[in-house]
């Protein structure tokens, strides 16, 4: 009994300190139910970094991440007075962020021909600022895998699920889900491997740099 | 084994939480796929209330044909009702003579009403002594009337000559009574519950289908849209945090009440008739706005809800005086208490509403 008033006064204590931000979000929310495109966009642009970190790591880059995005919020909007303002908006976000992702995997499954090896190179190309390097390299890591392998890596390291919720949702068996994931793992390992030296200067310049200076040098 | 579950965590920590900076060419497209998204044709709260309107409209008008059709069913019906032991005085049987011969003649016409008949024939063999008295005035028989019953299917040609005047009358208002009528109103009300801080008046509009059980006695049913913009306040729950201090909760909600009703007449002279009903209302609560203001610095928050219903959830008491402009329109006011038996909208507020409708009633035109 006692434990269980604890338990309760810590929840009104923990219900006055995120209130502010509740009412806020809850006025975006219900404006979001009456369609009004002010509140989209303002719920659109308070989840949009949380939902493009999703996007990203399930997509082959920016472009194909923005379209499951948009898809994802379209999808949230149209949903928005089904969701349940007692539980938090951002894992209802999150879970339906996920799920697109998913449904454009295996919309996409039968068209996609992806080279592991040139989409890293691509990749690679790109500005890397040092701050941001970690999640950067990660994310290309991430995306430079077969959209098999990315995809069985990101619901089960990252999202959490099961091999058997997988192997349902994709409709594969859960030996292919467990090794897409061993396949995976081990693909990422070796281009962290890779990638050590680099690393180790503690300064990457991107290829797209060097070749900027290469131009300016000709110049 | 442990490497992997460290590989795992290593991306799963890496990757949660950056901070993408937002890309407004992503929301332009966002908002095009919405723009898109609304041109496709939906059923907003527009089209079903025309679609309600619509259909009581249909059910109406489906009740007046078959109403017409069964007009001589309904008719030796309404005979067996009249050849009741307790009417007695002389014309009330002049009245019965005319409508038992009718009945009699278009015996072969009503052909599955035999039961019905058949005890209309003996109506008439116990009232055979009084028929012998009965004289019929065979002059001065407005033909033009019979006509249009004749062709109407009430009148069999052999009764087409020869029929007294006075009993036309008679006959004619013997017809089918006008069993349905169609009310449309609009009503100004006050919305209020039991701590309303002002009141406001909010509009209803309605459809409503009456049917007369009785001469008196009647049941009503319809839709009714109601706008209910209402207020109430109270003090805090609690004497710290963030319920304590006052609040106040402004509503504005716009229901869909569907009512059943019980009308009785109480009083009818000539144009003017009064009665009372009361009956039980269901609420579909379309959409609920609250403007909450609470809290240590009176925050305002807005609140959207849509979806509650309340089944049965009010009752209804009327007192209405009603005045025939023809036999076929007539005006109404209606004064109104909605009490609820149940909590409303999802404050559960103790919503009452008193208001007066102004109403149009349309008879069917049976009785043409």
């Amino acid at each position: 009994m006692a434990t269980f008033c604890v338990l309760a006064s810590y929840t009104v204590y923990k219900e006055d300190q995120n209130n502010s931000i509740d009412l806020l979000v809850k006025e975006i929310i219900s404006g979001c139910i009456r369609k009004d495109r002010a509140s989209q966009h303002l719920l659109y642009k308070e989840f949009y970094s949380y939902c493009m970190g999703i996007c990203k790591r399930y997509s082959i880059g920016d472009f194909e991440a923005a379209d499951v995005l948009n898809n994802g919020f379209l999808k949230i909007f149209n949903n928005i007075d089904k969701y349940d303002n007692a539980k938090p908006i951002k894992a209802w976000i999150g879970k339906i962020m996920v799920n697109t992702a998913i449904d454009h995997y295996r919309a996409n499954l039968r068209f996609t021909t992806y080279d592991d090896i040139s989409e890293y190179e691509q990749n690679g190309t790109e500005a890397i600022v040092y701050e941001q390097m970690a999640y950067k390299e990660l994310l290309m890591l991430v995306q430079s895998l077969s959209p098999g392998y990315r995809i069985v890596f990101n619901m089960y390291a990252i999202d959490g699920y099961t091999h058997e919720e997988i192997a349902k949702s994709l409709n594969i068996s859960v030996g292919t889900s467990k090794s897409n994931l061993f396949k995976a793992r081990q693909r990422l390992q070796e281009m962290i491997r890779d990638m050590e030296p680099l690393n180790a200067k503690m300064k990457v310049i991107s290829n797209h740099e060097q070749n900027i200076s290469k131009n300016e040098r000709r110049a | 084994m442990k490497d992997e579950h460290n590989l795992d965590k290593l991306f799963r920590e890496g990757l949660d939480e950056i901070d993408t900076p937002f890309h407004e060419p992503d929301w332009a497209e966002m908002s095009k796929k919405l723009d898109q998204q609304d041109q496709k044709p939906k059923f907003p709260l527009w089209w079903s209330l025309c679609a309600a309107a619509a259909a009581s409209i249909l059910i109406f008008f489906i009740f007046f044909n078959t109403s017409k059709n069964n007009h001589t069913v309904s008719r030796v019906e309404k005979n067996q009702s009249l050849v009741s032991p307790k009417s007695n005085p002389a014309d009330t049987f002049v009245h019965h003579d005319e409508e038992q011969l009718l009945v009699k003649s278009q015996a072969p016409v009503v052909a599955d009403q035999h039961a019905l008949i058949k005890r209309s024939d003996s109506a008439i063999r116990n009232l055979q002594p009084v028929l012998s008295k009965v004289v019929i005035d065979g002059e001065g028989i407005n033909s033009v009337s019979l006509a249009q019953l004749k062709t109407d299917g009430l009148l069999p040609g052999a009764l087409s000559n020869g029929k007294p005047k006075p009993l036309e009358k008679e006959l004619r208002n013997s017809i089918t009574p006008n069993r349905l009528s169609l009310t449309v109103l609009a009503a100004p009300d006050i919305s209020s519950t039991s701590s309303s801080v002002s009141n406001k008046v909010s509009t209803n509009f309605g459809l409503m289908i009456n049917y007369a059980l009785t001469k008196k006695i009647g049941v009503s049913t319809g839709v009714i849209y109601a706008k209910k913009i209402y207020d109430y306040n109270g003090f805090g729950t609690s004497t710290s945090g963030y319920s304590a201090g006052p609040w106040q909760v402004n509503a504005d909600c716009k229901v869909l009440d569907v009512p059943v009703n019980i009308n009785y007449q109480v009083f009818k002279k000539r144009s003017l008739g009064v009665n009372v009903s009361a009956g039980l209302s269901s609420y579909i609560m379309l959409n609920e706005k609250y403007q909450l203001t609470s809290g240590p610095a009176s925050t305002v928050t807005n609140e959207e809800v849509t979806g509650n219903k309340h089944f049965m959830g009010i009752a209804n008491f009327s007192v209405g005086v009603e005045r025939k402009v023809n036999s076929r329109l007539s005006l109404g006011l209606q004064p109104f208490l909605k009490v609820p038996l149940t909590g409303i909208g999802k404050y559960e507020g103790n919503l009452s509403s008193a208001g007066i409708s102004v109403l149009f009633n349309l008879k069917s035109l049976s009785n043409n």
